[in-house]
Order: structure tokens, then sequence, then C-alpha cells
């Protein structure tokens, strides 16, 4: 997580640095790493808290409250497994919602909206022209 | 002079909390309950595809803050009795998951219903709204429900219970009983009646006249079904009614309800839809306020021993933070107040079809 954050910083940099001298749209190398980092703060966030929660682990409040003499006690595990398990099915039907308007969004390109002669050229730029 | 006030300094900032907590409750389902209320009503109120563009119109804007009162009185209620919160927010386990996917899919239903153009997608997404918001209504009912019954707490002060035993209002109930489903369906009828008038104060033309006609209609079972919570209440909680007894001005909460009903069919009769709307309000305050003055100072009353129950002595903080804690939430509530009166001064007005937003 620290190592993608450092790196992020490092690609901010350079693409501020380049949209400073108004050479960003015009570098293809850094608009490809701009395109195919895009993951990577997903999994830098769940990197940290992964080794958040599980590094915290055997305690709730480190040093005070051990994860055994917190949890619910009238909460069975069967409970639990329900929750979770729910959970789960909620986020996957919810990613995949949001996997396919993504997929739409940069499928139907970027709106050109405004210059005066958009029309002509939204025609001439859009990914459909031609097709 | 209440008779349990040993001093009187500590005695009222718990029962500041009681208050405050009843307060925020009562503001959440005032604010949300017409959202609920609108979804409620969509599938038969709004029949074509632009009239429910204009129903989500009417409660886009404000939804969302809407619903973080909900966050906002389970905080208060963790701050100011953290026993109370985690035997209720354990022992209701279950159906506290359900409402949480619930107001998932119910901002799912409002969020993702305009991202593509396609009569299927729209439907599909108005039935999720529709059906959880009718849900949520009737969870929320149920769980006012299974406060005023009491619940199995042992002696340990946490109980669990699982969605249903046997429907009786016994020493083991379980979320659903005779009793909370009664509740629940009122939750339904009274968000219908305020979620109606909303739609009507919000939109134009037929919509509104048929939200008006929603309205109306919802009127008989919502004063039937008031009529029977309340007989069924005063018969599992016959003593339910001391604290009238013992407060009299205490009477002005029923007296509220009355009035509102009343007021309701007289507001719709004069084609007064602000009225109305004002009315739907004061009908949840005073239901609300109504269940929180009896139950005063019991928080969740245990159907197994009375001993065992959670009241605003033994579930609260310590009095430090009850001091301190008041003080910001004076600070935090009126930047919440200027924010809401902005924001629905912002949206004022009758919603109209426009090619932008929901």
């Amino acid at each position: 997580m620290v190592g993608l954050g450092t790196i992020f910083i490092a690609i901010a940099v350079a693409a501020g640095f380049l949209l400073w001298r108004k050479q960003l749209f015009g570098a293809r190398w850094i608009l490809w790493i701009l395109m195919l980092t895009f993951p990577f703060p997903f999994i830098a966030n769940i990197a940290g808290w992964i080794t958040a929660e599980v590094g915290r682990q055997p305690w709730l409040v480190y040093g005070l409250l051990r994860t055994e003499n917190g949890f619910s006690s009238h909460v069975s595990a069967g409970n639990a497994l329900f929750t979770l398990i729910g959970f789960m099915g909620m986020y996957t039907v919810l990613s995949g919602l949001y996997l396919f308007l993504m997929w739409r969004e940069i499928a139907h390109g970027p709106e050109f909206l405004t210059s005066p002669n958009a029309g002509a050229s939204a025609e001439r730029l859009s990914p459909t022209a031609g097709v | 002079m209440r008779s349990d006030s040993a001093q009187p300094q500590e005695c009222d900032t718990e029962t500041f909390w009681f208050i405050l907590v009843a307060l925020m409750v009562i503001a959440y389902v005032v604010l949300d309950g017409f959202d609920l209320g609108a979804g409620i009503i969509s599938l038969f109120v709004a029949r074509t595809h632009d009239e429910r563009h204009l129903i989500l119109r009417a409660i886009g804007p404000v939804w969302d803050g809407n619903e973080v009162w909900l966050v906002a009185a389970a905080g208060a209620l963790f701050f100011a009795f953290p026993p109370l919160y985690a035997a209720s927010f354990s022992g209701f386990y279950l159906p506290l998951m359900i409402v949480l996917w619930l107001l998932m899919l119910r901002g799912i239903g409002v969020e993702l219903r305009s991202h593509v153009d396609d009569p299927l997608w729209w439907s599909f997404f108005d039935f999720v709204f529709s059906f959880s918001s009718v849900l949520l209504a009737i969870f929320f009912g149920a769980a006012v429900g299974n406060v005023v019954r009491g619940v199995p707490l042992g002696a340990d002060g946490y109980f669990f219970e699982a969605l249903w035993t046997d429907f009786q209002v016994g020493p083991h109930p379980g979320i659903l009983d005779w009793y909370t489903v009664v509740i629940g369906l009122l939750a339904v009828a009274a968000l219908t009646v305020h979620g109606a008038n909303y739609v009507a104060l919000k939109t134009e033309g037929d919509l509104s006249e048929r939200a008006r006609r929603a309205a109306n209609r919802a009127w008989w079972p919502l004063v039937i079904l008031t009529a029977l919570s309340l007989v069924a209440s005063l018969s599992i909680r016959p003593h339910a009614i001391n604290n009238f007894s013992s407060h009299p001005w205490g009477w002005l909460i029923p007296a509220m309800v009355v009035v509102s009903l009343i007021a309701l069919p007289l507001c719709r009769a004069r084609k007064k839809d602000q009225a109305a709307f004002v009315a739907s309000s004061v009908y949840i305050i005073g239901s609300l306020g109504g269940a929180a003055f009896a139950l005063y100072p019991v928080l969740l009353p245990a159907s197994t021993d009375p001993r065992y129950s959670l009241t605003i002595e033994n579930a609260k903080t310590g009095a430090y933070s009850l001091r301190v804690g008041l003080i910001w939430w004076l600070v935090g509530i009126a930047l919440a107040i200027v924010y809401f009166t902005f924001l629905y001064r912002f949206f004022r007005g009758k919603v109209r079809l426009t090619n932008d937003g929901y």
C-alpha cells in the first residue's frame, strides 16, 4: 500500500508537471500509465485495510480489549455467516452493475459540449464515426 | 417534580439525552419518511416513465441527507447510552442487517435508474425502489413495536431475537409477532400518507392529483390502524398510561395525533398541500413522541423480567460525557439545521421535467 502510494505520488507529480507545461494530452506514455494504473488505488485501499484489521489481531482496541472479549455473545456464528454472505452477494451485484455502467460510459466516449462546431467535430471524433 | 430524581442535576442530563435521541429518531422518520412514502406510492401513482422520473426528482436532492438522520440518531444513541446500543444492535442483529440491505437497495433504485435509456432497466429499478421502500416502512414500524413491546433481555443485559418465533407476545417474542406486524402496517399507512402529501406538494397536474387521491385513500386505513395499535399497545403494556396520568400535560401529544388525523382530510378538501404535509408530519411527531413519552424512563423494556429493562439510569454513560456531548450536539445540530434549511429553500417549488439530473 505504501509502495503503491509512493508510485501514485510520482505519477501525479509527473502528470501535473506535464499539465502545467500543457503537454499532458499529447504525451501518450503518461496517458497510458494513467489509464493502466486505475485499478491500483483499489488494491492499495484494500491492502491497507487488510493490514490494519488483520495486523491488529488479537486486539480489538490495542492493549485494552481483545477480540475474544468484545464480540456479541448472543449473535451466533450462523447469523454472522448469513449476513456475511448477504453482504458479499449485494456487493457482487453492485460491482457487476458498476463495471457494466463504467464500461458503457467509457465505450460512449467523451462529450464535446463547449466548441461552437461541436456537432461536426463530435461526429468526426466520436468512436462510432465511420462504423 | 418527578419522584425518581435523587440528584436533579444528574437526572436532567440523561433525560435531556433521552429527549434528544427521541427527537433525532423523529426527525429521521419525518424526513426520510416522505422519501419512503414516495417510494411506496411510486408504482401506483406514477404511470409513465416521465412521472416516475418526476417523483425521483422530487426526492432526489434531499433523500440522502434525510437518511443520514438515522445514522445521527444511532450515533447519539451509541454516545449517550452505550449498553443500550450494544444490547439492541446485537439483539436486533438480523433485522438490522436486513434494514441495511434495504437501505442500500433503496439508494440503488433511486440513483442508478437514469443511467441507461432502456424501459426494462427503468422498470427494474422502479420496482427495486418501491419494494425496498415498502419493506423498510414495515421493518421500521416493527422496530418501534419491538421497543414498546419489550424484548427478552437477560440478566447480563443482552438478548437475541429471532425474526419470528410463534407470533405471540409472550416472554420470548420474535422480531415479528402480531403486535409488531400491526405497528409495521401502521408505519406503511402513515408513510404512505406522508409521502403522498409530499409528492402532491412537489409535483403538479395529473401526478399531483393522483398523489392526493392516494393520500385520501390511505387515510381510513391510517385511522383504523392508529386506533388498533393504541388498543393493542395498552393491552400489552397497560402501565404505558402511567406517565400520562402523572404528567397530564402529556395528553397534548395524543391530542396532536387526533388533531392531525382530522386535519388531513380537511386540508385535502381545500386542496391545501402544504398544510396536509404539515399535518402528516405532526401525526408522525405525535405518535413517536407519544411512544417515547410513554416509555420514559425505560429505554428498552424487558419482556422476561422488568428488573432487566434498560433504563436511562442503568444504560447511560458518564456524567462528564453527557454534559460535554450536549454542548457539541448543539453545535452539530445548529450546523445541520442551517444546511437543511438552505437545501430545502434551494430546491423549493414544483419539480418539472428537464433534461438534466435524475
